[in-house]
């Protein structure tokens, strides 16, 4: 009977991986990696890879496991739809095995899933600047959640005759992972690990490996037993109950139940102990060219583009800026799960205080992504803190400072250049430079940034000189944009009123 | 057929139209969009129109399943011969769906707009076109399958294609963006797209509805005889 089950399963996989929506949820995965490499920016640099597999879940869950979902849910309900049940009734394999065989057939499905995972944490991890460890079982759960998807959609077809559920489910699915999940705000709830993935983090600096709480192997367990457990239903409902069957469902329960137990109560305690831990306490400190550079471990191979653009911040501005001591020291948020969106979930006074404790008060915040925008953020909080001794408080930088500030930054390196480009396409109103993503920052209006952008044109040397010239004019509180546009031999650019503007 | 024997056939078709119209998928992903919304909506401390807009869009993804649906018509092979054309088949089926589309796209905006916090607005206009471009593409496609398939299940083919169209609307790059938050620079923009979007769905529609070229010969024929 196994051979005829096996059989079924293989022409049932054939035909999962050849259905529409597995081809197409490929293609949706691939595509724009693939687009990016070949018409964009090439490969993804400076890749997480201790972090990138949480954001890949999330998609290949919804995109290849929904697929996974649709297909195997009309897959069960094929007899049905096409009004050839009576005609199965009389075949040697009783439905229990079919359900079986359709199980099976998930598997080459969620090994096409393993496979682009593996594919995308490799282009990530051979492309340069990539840091920190690959957590096997990370990737290892992309292949499970495209089986426990099609699995739901399995049990979905013998619970009910209507092919309108599945579909409804993938959007319900999604809404709960991406709507839901921000709502929800219990910490020590087990909500966070009962989610089939890690909602809580991308939208903060990304933790580093040694704040990094998400227990992944249980949380592989959890999922495994969860998708064990929908399999069992999905034989059990309408009469498949054998004991061995009963058996499996029971030992799947229990582990499914037990391993989200241990799971909050594991990383409740590693949650608060993160958030308290003193952060300079895990750093490396360098000293490149009189300045200090403190990363998290695995950080430590950037502090040479920190520093390329720390050197093309300092080449423009006055020394006697530039001679004072400098220290620049890397930020993370840990432990803040369930505040997400929210600004005050980013702990500025306790990085201001844990720098003072180390030794380095007032050092320049960088966060740990890179090569995405955030080193012009890094350059601009540079330039404005070596210009007001302010380590970048919450502020809007209006007039000739905003200019300043902006075109040293932006002229730092070609890097910083193309981020600021990058950053004002994706903004409106103005460009922000965030210490933590969100909150802490400044902000430097669009009218600033234009006449930036026209000074970033023209040859650095001679802006430079000019800027060095009006030096205390320029960065002075009160310059207007008018005032700094004269001062600098360009037209003053047009101002609009969009509430973002300064006055 | 005259135009009173015309009206008259089309009032007669709408009671049995509306027996045969898949209402039960439709209100179960009209039922799960809005429980969920109004479930949502009741979470949050403080409802802004960006949160606001993402549960209606919720509603509006979950209803334009269920319309994928509306169009099912099982009977289709027995209809092929009939003497009213498919065009105003779809007419009834429409004249019969729309008016319900419209209450439930009402009940949706009343649900999440009453949670909303004081002085925010919900952007009722923009969300709306929003909605109907969703569920003129489903019943665009929902027609498309009754038009060229054997069998007169198109739900089966609309609904994972209106899935497959929000993800790639979610995956779509920063210019050409379609879902945006309301205040975003790119709103009114991204309005105009999904204005196109309707279009395309009722000309979808419209094509759905014409009967096939071929039989174009035989109504001139007819007109001709008469």
């Amino acid at each position: 009977m196994s051979r005829v089950v096996f059989a079924l399963a293989r022409v049932e996989g054939m035909r999962l991986l050849r259905h529409p929506l597995t081809i197409a949820a490929v293609l949706l995965m691939a595509g724009p990696v693939l687009y990016g490499w070949l018409f964009g920016d090439g490969l993804p640099r400076f890749g997480l890879l201790h972090e990138p597999p949480r954001g890949l879940q999330l998609a290949m869950q919804l995109v290849l496991g929904g697929a996974a979902l649709i297909a195997a849910n009309f897959a069960v309900l094929r007899a049905r739809r096409f009004g050839t049940e009576q005609q199965f009734a009389v075949l040697v394999l009783p439905e229990r095995l079919r359900v079986a065989a359709l199980l099976l057939a998930l598997v080459p499905v969620a090994l096409v899933g393993a496979l682009l995972a593996v594919i995308y944490v490799g282009v990530l991890a051979f492309a340069p600047g990539a840091v920190g460890r690959l957590d096997p079982y990370e990737v290892a759960t992309v292949p499970v959640l495209v089986l426990l998807m099609g699995g739901v959609g399995v049990l979905l077809g013998r619970l009910w005759r209507s092919v309108v559920v599945a579909p409804l489910l993938v959007v319900v699915s999604g809404a709960i992972l991406l709507v839901f999940a921000s709502v929800q705000a219990a910490t020590d709830s087990f909500v966070p690990y009962a989610m089939t993935v890690d909602i809580t983090d991308p939208m903060f600096l990304p933790p580093p490996q040694a704040l990094l709480t998400w227990p992944s192997g249980l949380h592989l367990l959890y999922l495994t037993g969860l998708a064990a457990l929908i399999g069992v239903a999905a034989l059990a409902v309408r009469g498949g109950r054998s004991t061995r069957v009963l058996v499996a469902g029971a030992v799947s329960l229990v582990l499914t139940v037990a391993a989200v137990v241990v799971q909050t109560a594991s990383t409740r305690d590693g949650l608060r102990t993160a958030a308290a831990r003193q952060q300079p306490a895990l750093q490396t400190c360098r000293v490149v060219e009189r300045v200090t550079y403190c990363a998290f471990e695995e950080f430590v191979p950037w502090i040479d583009e920190w520093s390329a653009v720390t050197q093309g911040v300092l080449r423009e501005m006055p020394p006697e800026l530039t001679n004072r001591p400098l220290a620049v020291r890397q930020r993370a948020i840990a432990g803040t799960r369930g505040a997400l969106g929210d600004p005050a979930g980013v702990p500025v006074a306790k990085w201001r205080a844990d720098d003072a404790a180390a030794g380095t008060p007032g050092a320049v915040g960088i966060g740990t992504r890179w090569g995405d925008g955030t080193e012009t953020g890094f350059a601009a909080r540079l330039a404005y803190t070596l210009i007001t001794g302010d380590p970048a408080a919450l502020s809007t930088l209006c007039g000739g400072l905003g200019v300043v500030v902006t075109w040293i930054a932006g002229q730092a390196t070609p890097l910083t250049r193309a981020g600021l480009e990058r950053i004002d396409a994706m903004s409106f109103g103005g460009v922000s430079f965030p210490e933590g993503e969100i909150g802490a920052g400044i902000l430097v209006p669009d009218a600033e940034i234009s006449l930036a952008t026209a000074l970033l044109s023209r040859p650095t040397a001679e802006v430079g000189a000019r800027v060095r010239e009006n030096w205390t004019e320029l960065t002075a509180e009160g310059t207007t944009l008018p005032r700094a546009a004269e001062l600098l031999g360009l037209p003053a650019p047009k101002v609009v009123d969009d509430g973002w503007s300064c006055r | 057929m005259t135009r009173a024997g015309r009206a008259a056939t089309l009032q007669a078709l709408l009671r049995p139209t509306g027996r045969v119209v898949g209402w039960l998928p439709f209100g179960v992903g009209a039922g799960v969009g809005l429980a969920m919304a109004g479930a949502a909506s009741r979470l949050f401390d403080k409802l802004g129109p960006a949160d606001a807009a993402t549960l209606l869009r919720m509603a509006a993804v979950c209803g334009a399943l269920g319309a994928a649906f509306l169009l099912d018509d099982p009977a289709v092979r027995t209809t092929r011969v009939v003497a009213v054309g498919r065009g105003a088949r779809l007419g009834v089926r429409l004249a019969l769906v729309v008016p319900v589309l419209a209450l439930w796209w009402g009940a949706a905006l009343a649900i999440v707009g009453s949670a909303l916090t004081a002085p925010a607005r919900l952007p009722v206009g923009a969300l709306t076109v929003e909605a109907a471009a969703l569920v003129c593409g489903a019943l665009a496609v929902a027609a498309g399958t009754v038009r060229g398939a054997e069998s007169g299940r198109a739900g089966p083919v609309a609904a994972p294609v209106v899935v497959f169209g929000v993800v790639v609307a979610f995956q779509l790059p920063y210019g050409w963006a379609l879902i945006v938050p309301p205040g975003d620079a790119r709103w009114t923009d991204a309005h105009q797209r999904w204005g196109v979007l309707v279009g395309v769905g009722l000309a979808g529609l419209w094509w759905a509805g014409r009967e096939p070229v071929r039989d174009r010969a035989a109504r001139l024929l007819r007109a001709v005889t008469r």
